[in-house]
């Protein structure tokens, strides 16, 4: 049951976290530490910001079906 | 022990064909008497599960030869933002969130008037052998390609000609949809208090959790969504005190006055950023979304309702149906769009998706299977609509030009056709949601709602929740749409800005205000015209307006099978190009086929130019038809030729792209040797992770030889989180 509670816990906070771009920030910082150290990071903002100018150069970003 | 197992998934997929077969000889069979919903869950349920174990893998592994081997975009290109191995559980709800809007709520509640039978089985066969087949194979092309979008792989596969008549189609047959979606909106909303306050009060709920998220506690998105839904139903709640005080004349808005603020919003929210007010209510419908309709099956099961309507009505064979004319070949086909066959989802399988995938295999779960679950959705679609009285259904989306205004008239003009239906029995459906009059209501989403909340109060609730669960559906499916509403004009808005910038480079420049806002504005005024022609069209928006629409939705499929069968060719791949070639010929013949009565059919009803020249010449010789006014017959005129226009052009766009592939297709068959290939060369897979969402026994040991949680990953590497009870954590 505890086993069935957290399996779902951890599927909605995957699922949050990648509809919204929350993985992508995580997955971001710790790639970028784990490359070098001593570089400097995006904050959350600042990576928000260059995604959104990306995702808006390109006509598909969020598209949805009727 | 390999000869146990054999036995024992013989007998259970036996056993699973059975009871499907058994339920779809219950649905065909029975004439005259009640049909309990179950046996139409049960007869799609098993045959989703039947075409999955069988005809997907066959696809997957025969036709396309997906590789195990071959490492995927998203573990070749891993930059961690658009390409990354995602774990293929949680990819496939992203892509079922990425594909499902409303579309499969309303067709299939239109198709209705056809009876429960035709629609049932175009959905169900439909997705198995068109739609979930084209995701599916979209999505592996895209895959093969780094993850190239549908246009790219037209204009690079099939030529520039091809290539830009898909970007005219994309680009009308979206303007079509939005205007269209718009207008089911509208008449959910119109006139009533309830539903405009809940709605309205979705916008400073999303921009609340748009800041929250933004700058309260950054990254809680579960914690947002629940706060989030909590409001909304809360919204609801309160809609009911709004339409019982004096704020009531406030939210009651009339049709035209929704189209400025319908027209007015979409514009505003295109142009707004995408964290205040987009993405915010779009994972509030999403998750509202799989709750629902979670709960519908769940509802379907235990208030285990019976379907009112017949199998087959004569509307189907005589093509004079109050909800869409036409006959059911090809009518049907083209209304229930999105649930059997949805050109739409091929934006979303390439591009997006692809980019994803952990391991080649994995685009059978989630493309098929993704697909699978979206019609579900719309077989739970035409149950609400079926578990209600044919009588109420026919009132509901009939035209004022057919039924009339009053209740007297409509039971009148309905019991005529053999649906007897009472004026207190119609008004007391109105009452029993609240709402002022349900006549009319066209559109498919007041039905599904009122289908909803019959389920819905059976066992949650009971008689005295009607209306809060009326309200609950319609502002669902509001939700959507109003989601759908903003990024399409987005999607728009960014197409007529490549375009533009060809003219003037600035207008490339997202940040640059005069372009972002004059490209938001024509689309919106584009659509908003579609809007405004439905609401005011004299013999019914809906009426008029769907057929356009689902002709043009079709063809989008039919453009996204053309590259599949294309590539299929050009891939050496011919002898199973019929796995693709097959939908693609059917569904070019129904939309050609449609297109074709719909232009040049004599009969005034179905033909836009036929119905042109019946009402130019009764304007010439000053009469009137059904005691129209002359404003109102020409505004019929316009839009008879509007739309006749229309779905002549749609049909020659499809005709260049089918054409145009044709000649390459043939010239690949004719020199094989001379076809450039494309896709991106093998490189070797380091990824272990199942084929499927559950993995075998085989590959649980693998995952475990090699030290790794279910998600599966590199061993000794870094990947996906990992579900907590296997993992150490990170």
């Amino acid at each position: 049951m505890r086993r069935a509670a957290r399996g779902l816990w951890w599927y909605l906070t995957e699922l949050t976290g990648e509809l919204t771009g929350d993985n992508a920030y995580r997955r971001y910082s710790e790639r970028a530490r784990r490359e070098d150290p001593a570089a400097a990071v995006m904050t959350r903002r600042e990576f928000e910001r260059e995604r959104a100018d990306a995702r808006a150069a390109r006509p598909n970003g969020g598209g949805r079906c009727c | 022990m390999l000869q146990q197992v054999r036995i024992k998934t013989v007998v259970i997929w036996t056993t699973v064909a059975l009871v499907s077969a058994v339920a779809w000889s219950v649905l065909a069979l029975s004439r005259g008497e009640e049909v309990s919903a179950a046996w139409m869950v049960a007869a799609a349920l098993g045959s989703y599960a039947v075409a999955y174990r069988f005809y997907s893998k066959f696809i997957a592994y025969r036709a396309l030869k997906v590789d195990r081997t071959r490492a995927t975009p998203a573990e070749r290109l891993n930059d961690g933002v658009d390409y990354h191995p995602t774990d293929r559980r949680v990819l496939l709800g992203h892509h079922f969130a990425s594909i499902s809007g409303a579309g499969p709520l309303v067709g299939p509640v239109l198709a209705a008037q056809m009876g429960y039978l035709p629609g049932t089985i175009w959905i169900i066969a439909g997705v198995i052998f068109a739609g979930a087949v084209q995701d599916m194979v979209v999505m592996f092309f895209s895959a093969r390609r780094n993850g190239k979008s549908l246009g790219s792989m037209i204009r690079d596969e099939i030529g520039p000609v091809g290539g830009i008549a898909a970007l005219v189609a994309v680009f009308a047959i979206l303007i079509i949809l939005l205007g269209v979606l718009a207008l089911v909106v509208l008449n959910a909303l119109a006139e009533s208090p309830w539903g405009t306050f809940s709605t309205a009060m979705t916008m400073p709920v999303a921009v609340f959790m748009g800041l929250y998220l933004r700058y309260l506690r950054p990254g809680k998105v579960a914690e947002v969504t629940v706060i989030g839904v909590a409001l909304l139903l809360f919204s609801i709640v309160a809609g009911r005190w709004v339409a019982e005080s004096g704020w009531a004349d406030f939210f009651t808005l009339s049709p035209q006055a929704l189209v400025g603020w319908l027209v007015a919003y979409g514009f505003i929210a295109s142009v707004l950023p995408v964290w205040l007010l987009m993405s915010p209510r779009d994972y509030l419908s999403t998750f509202l979304k799989i709750g629902t309709i979670g709960l519908l099956f769940v509802g379907v099961l235990i208030a285990n309702p019976t379907l009112k309507m017949e199998a087959v009505t004569d509307f189907a064979s005589r093509g004079d149906g109050p909800v869409f004319a036409g006959s059911l070949f090809p009518f049907v086909f083209i209304t229930i769009a999105c649930g059997a066959l949805s050109g739409f989802h091929a934006l979303v399988a390439s591009g997006t998706t692809p980019k994803m995938l952990q391991k080649e295999p994995q685009v059978r779960p989630i493309g098929y299977g993704g697909m699978l679950m979206e019609s579900s959705v719309a077989v739970l679609a035409i149950i609400a609509a079926c578990v209600l009285d044919p009588g109420l259904y026919f009132s509901m989306n009939a035209p004022v030009s057919v039924i009339g205004d009053t209740v007297q008239s409509a039971s009148d003009t309905i019991s005529s056709w053999g649906y007897v239906i009472t004026p207190e029995a119609l008004q007391a459906a109105a009452d029993s949601v609240e709402e002022g009059s349900l006549l009319s209501k066209t559109g498919g989403a007041p039905t599904f709602a009122m289908g909803v909340a019959v389920i819905f109060a059976d066992f949650l609730g009971g008689q005295s929740a009607m209306a809060f669960w009326y309200h609950f559906a319609i502002m669902f499916e509001v939700l959507f749409i109003l989601t759908t509403i903003d990024s399409g004009t987005r999607i728009g808005r960014f197409m007529l800005q490549e375009v533009a910038g060809k003219a003037n480079p600035k207008f490339r420049d997202h940040s640059w205000k005069p372009g972002v806002w004059l490209a938001s504005g024509v689309v919106a005024g584009l659509w908003g015209y579609f809007l405004w022609v439905g609401v005011n069209d004299p013999l019914g928006g809906i009426r008029s307006l769907f057929p356009v629409f689902g002709i043009s939705n079709q063809l989008l499929a039919a453009i996204a099978l053309t590259i599949c069968t294309t590539l299929m060719i050009k891939s050496g791949r011919l002898k199973y190009a019929w796995v693709t070639g097959v939908p693609l010929a059917w569904i070019t013949v129904v939309t050609l086929v449609a297109s074709w009565q719909k232009v040049f059919s004599a009969d005034p009803n179905i033909g836009f130019f036929a119905q042109r020249s019946l009402y130019r010449d009764a304007i010439n010789a000053g009469e009137s038809i059904g005691g129209q006014t002359e404003d109102q017959m020409r505004t019929v005129v316009t839009n008879a030729t509007v739309n006749g226009l229309i779905s002549a052009v749609f049909a020659v766009l499809v005709i260049i792209i089918i054409v145009d592939a044709g000649r390459v297709c043939l010239k690949a068959v004719r020199r094989p040797d001379e076809v450039v290939d494309l896709e991106a060369p093998h490189e070797p897979s380091r990824i272990i992770a199942p084929d499927s969402i559950l993995a075998t026994r085989e590959e649980r040991a693998e995952l475990e030889a090699a030290g790794l949680p279910s998600t599966g990953g590199v061993p000794g590497e870094y990947g996906p989180t990992p579900k907590p009870e296997e993992g150490e954590g990170r």
